[in-house]
């Protein structure tokens, strides 16, 4: 078992490496994976700032993301993007955002993301910060957003 | 006849041979596919905004190399900053073209985004970027120019607010005029073979 555990994080080290990052890491809490929460490096006044991450649903039940709580900023939602007409539209997401069972949703720019609103602190990239996120039946697991570039676009599909 | 005129004879019907096995070579090449938008012909057009030091800036001061414009606010982390790092790529990938152009990121928050927060927000993506604000007048009127869509979501707070607003690259000519528009869905290499093509 542990062995197991150690060459599948072996393999996500290799498989980081390939996709260019700093380094890839995954949470597990209930029956969702959380995988490689990252964010954008922001100017050094920047009010507001974003997360990003896949999160699988391996149980046989839906869950919900309601909630995303961060230090770095006064305020945080749950956000996401339509494009209409060439006007993009940002909005919170009502009720949270669903993580339907056996599917991955990922929040990824120009659709779902954490909003982080009033940032105190500039995020610098190479930092890592933490990020509280809380689901309706896994409950509630701390996670650290790897600070990308201030333009940041990570493909996290390729891992599934 | 002196020598020189015959080499230089010479020399032209070389350049014309080439030009002409280029030119079958290129019509034989598979057809490539320009992206974008060609803009209606009322669009665009000379303004004058604020730089990030407080001065007067005008689209005067872009002559002598192209621009790509994109109108956002720093207030946006994800959209916006996906687009400038676009503009930032094609704007490198065209230097190495030998096509000169200015990166530019224009606010449509001029309440909320002074000259330091643009010139900052600017200086994320790439070094040369400009950032431009201005007054709440100056901004309305280049967006009506360019065909520029932006409205504040009300959702009752003076300081926290968002902004839908219309997301399209502008490429100016060292002219000044604007000559084409990229949308989101429109890739970087796609967008600098549509300019390298253009230009040639
Ligand atoms: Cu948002």
């Amino acid at each position: 078992m542990f062995k197991g555990m150690k060459y599948v994080r072996a393999v996500m080290i290799v498989w980081a490496a390939l996709m260019g990052m700093a380094h890839a890491h995954d949470y597990e809490v209930g029956e969702l994976t959380i995988t490689h929460p990252w964010s954008r490096a922001t100017a050094p006044n920047a009010a507001n700032g974003v997360a990003y991450m896949a999160i699988t649903n391996n149980g046989s039940s839906d869950d919900v993301l309601i909630a995303a709580e961060a230090p770095v900023s006064s305020r945080t939602e749950l956000h996401t993007h339509e494009m209409t007409d060439g006007v993009m539209r940002m909005r919170e997401v009502e009720g949270g955002i669903t993580i339907p069972a056996g599917e991955t949703i990922y929040l990824e720019p120009s659709g779902l993301h954490v909003m982080l609103m009033g940032l105190d602190d500039q995020l610098v990239e190479g930092e890592l910060f933490p990020l509280t996120l809380t689901f309706q039946n896994a409950g509630t697991i701390d996670v650290e957003a790897a600070i990308e570039g201030p333009g940041a676009v990570l493909d996290l599909h390729s891992d599934h | 006849m002196n020598r020189n005129v015959v080499l230089t004879g010479v020399a032209s019907v070389t350049v014309a041979a080439i030009a002409v096995a280029a030119g079958i070579y290129f019509t034989r090449a598979p057809a490539f596919e320009p992206v974008g938008l060609l803009p209606p012909a009322d669009l665009g057009g000379a303004f004058t905004l604020v730089g990030s030091d407080g001065a007067e800036f005008s689209s005067g001061d872009l002559s002598g190399s192209g621009a790509m414009l994109y109108f956002g606010f720093t207030y946006c982390p994800d959209v916006c900053p996906t687009e400038l790092a676009r503009v930032a790529g094609a704007v490198d990938q065209l230097a190495e073209e030998g096509i000169a152009v200015t990166p530019v990121f224009i606010t449509v928050d001029p309440e909320r985004d002074g000259p330091e927060l643009v010139g900052d927000y600017a200086d994320l993506f790439h070094p040369d970027m400009i950032g431009l604000t201005g007054s709440v007048a100056q901004i309305e009127q280049v967006a009506e120019q360019y065909g520029v869509y932006y409205r504040r979501v009300e959702d009752g707070s003076a300081t926290d607010y968002l902004l839908d607003h219309s997301s399209y690259i502008y490429l100016l000519d060292p002219t000044g005029r604007l000559v084409w528009m990229f949308r989101p869905t429109d890739g970087v290499d796609a967008m600098v073979q549509t300019i390298v093509e253009a230009a040639a």
